[in-house]
């Protein structure tokens, strides 16, 4: 006999309205568990991408690469959190820190695209390697804190 | 890049889903080696913070 059968016999009988409500937690659970299986895939895939395309790739494009990923993934956070701003989701001085890890991030990465157009022409790879450290290191701290701002 | 950058980025798509995937494949998506051409047209992806918080 199932738990939910034991219960009713037990006359712990539930309500319609609540078990509606239960079963619409269940849904919106098993949701978030497809969401999280395909966001794993999706991980995975990334990172196997980015290794392959690290291995094969020239230093340029592996560099290009890298900047577009970091662009896409800034602009995805920064519209999300323009959008809770304005649905009054975060604070403004939640606001404020966003933009000041923003700003971080805007100008590592601004460095590290002149770094290799530079780079492009004198083949200066030090200099972009440098610029890359910092702009992940921005990267990083950005995405840090929005997830403490979302939550996980 | 560095190992916890790719894994931030990786629990963002986790969070975003295949759209995030998609469009991040998207800017992946140039023929051959990036030219000058390209390169600065990755200036264009990443707008000052403060454009994301004006409009309302």
């Amino acid at each position: 006999m199932s738990a939910n059968c034991a219960n009713y016999h037990r006359g712990n009988r539930q309500t319609p309205q609540s078990r509606v409500t239960e079963l619409a937690d269940r849904m919106k659970r098993i949701d978030d568990m497809k969401r999280y299986k395909t966001g794993k895939y999706i991980l995975i895939f990334i990172a196997i991408f980015v290794i392959s395309s690290c291995v094969t790739a020239s230093y340029t494009k592996e560099a290009y690469n890298t900047l577009a990923t970091s662009a896409e993934a800034y602009d995805v956070t920064m519209s999300t959190l323009g959008e809770m701003y304005a649905q009054g989701r975060i604070s403004d001085a939640q606001k404020d820190k966003a933009i000041l890890y923003g700003e971080d991030f805007w100008l590592a990465y601004h460095a590290a695209v002149d770094a290799l157009e530079t780079y492009s022409i004198t083949r200066d790879k030090p200099s972009v390697s440098t610029h890359m450290a910092a702009l992940s290191k921005a990267l990083g701290g950005f995405l840090a804190y929005f997830k403490t701002i979302i939550g996980d | 890049m560095e190992l916890t950058t790719l894994l931030a980025i990786g629990e963002i798509i986790a969070k975003f889903g295949v759209p995030m995937a998609l469009s991040i494949l998207e800017t992946w998506d140039i023929n051959g080696e990036p030219t000058l051409e390209d390169i600065a047209r990755l200036r264009a992806m990443v707008p000052e913070p403060e454009t994301y918080f004006k409009g309302e």
